[in-house]
């Protein structure tokens, strides 16, 4: 079978015009910036050992 | 960590170590597949953090290997920076390298540790400023947010990416990645879905999804969020939700494009790096084409689950 004679069994998808579409991107979280202790959730607790300043995104 | 200020006592105490690794002068994790190595030099002893206790591993040669060791200078390059995070670090370009630069208003301008890793992203090298830390006590070099850095990088040579996420596994061994930046509901799903028999949480906040020859696979990591699930296991991923608080429970499935736009939004990805973020969406490209994804909107409750597993 033909590319033209394939072409002509296959529907055509309906012509849809380009859309933009914006997704929102949190840069804060993006970017890993800030601290989050894989030993507790949040925000640094009084019991975390680290001195880093605390300004953790959370989750 | 433990960290010393200037010329000040001990303000910090070294968290409990894993009961698996030892005071050592080499410890390794593997998440998501790729293993990671510390190697201390002479004076320095490592632990790994608690949270990396199940993710412990051994091996002579891992896919990262870093050399580890104190410092009495470290001061920031002159040259520009190629990303400022805003937050702890600062990465520049070095040595046919990227140099990443930690900082904390808390111990003021000077850095208190740098790490070098190889364009290669193969191994590097980590070394902290003696003078903020007691050597008394073992260090986890790698601390968060380096760890996790590493992985991203990592992961963008193309090898996969770690997506803001709960992933769960099914008794079938089926697996779903729930999607949503922080308060989408991750951690709440999460504890949703463990009231089903026979279910499994990966994480409830950060997924490493993979290409691999059996499909497209899911892993757990350490970097749980509030519900604390952290496994070091793997699933074959199925079918991917991205998470929208509702009144009602509906699903909504999305074009692939669209599908790898909104993961890219909730994807952990070098910025700085244009090549590592072309291959980031390269993968998503590909993943979306494999794996469906639809917008979950859905209730904080059981009438959630029904409708996924209506779905299924």
């Amino acid at each position: 079978m033909t590319k033209t004679q394939d072409d002509k069994l296959q529907p055509k998808t309906p012509y849809q015009a380009p859309k933009v579409v914006a997704v929102s991107l949190r840069p804060e979280e993006a970017v890993l910036g800030h601290c989050k202790v894989t030993g507790s959730a949040g925000p640094i607790s009084g019991s975390c050992g680290s001195a880093l300043a605390c300004r953790s995104i959370g989750s | 960590m433990s960290v010393l200020e200037h010329n000040s006592p001990v303000i910090g105490t070294s968290r409990p170590t894993s009961a698996r690794t030892d005071h050592a002068s080499r410890v390794c994790y593997q998440v998501g597949g790729i293993s990671f190595a510390m190697q201390a030099q002479p004076g320095m002893r490592l632990a790994l953090d608690p949270g990396l206790a199940d993710f412990a591993f051994k091996s002579p040669l891992c896919d990262l290997e870093f050399a580890c060791g104190w410092t009495s200078n470290l001061t920031l390059p002159r040259s520009k920076p190629a990303f400022v995070s805003g937050g702890l670090w600062t990465a520049y370009r070095e040595n046919n390298g990227t140099s990443l630069y930690f900082q904390t208003p808390r111990l003021g301008e000077t850095p208190y540790k740098h790490c070098w890793l190889s364009d290669d992203l193969s191994h590097g090298r980590v070394s902290l400023l003696q003078r903020f830390f007691d050597p008394e006590l073992p260090v986890y070099p790698l601390e968060y947010p380096l760890d996790e850095l590493l992985m991203i990088h990592r992961l963008s040579r193309g090898d996969g990416v770690e997506i803001h996420s709960c992933g769960v596994v099914s008794r079938d061994g089926a697996g779903r990645l729930f999607v949503g930046h922080s308060g989408a509901g991750k951690s709440t799903a999460s504890r949703l879905w463990l009231r089903e028999p026979g279910i499994r949480v990966l994480s409830d906040d950060r997924i490493i999804v993979r290409m691999e020859q059996g499909g497209t696979v899911m892993y757990g990591t350490p970097w749980h969020g509030d519900a604390g699930l952290a496994e070091p296991s793997s699933a074959s991923l199925q079918r991917i939700f991205l998470l929208e608080q509702a009144a009602k429970n509906e699903i909504v499935p999305l074009a692939p494009a669209r599908g790898a736009a909104e993961l890219f939004a909730r994807t952990f990805v070098p910025h700085h790096h244009a090549e590592g973020v072309a291959r980031t969406l390269q993968f998503l490209e590909k993943l979306t084409s494999i794996a469906p994804v639809s917008i979950l909107r859905c209730t904080a409750d059981a009438r959630a689950i029904e409708e996924v597993l209506r779905a299924a």
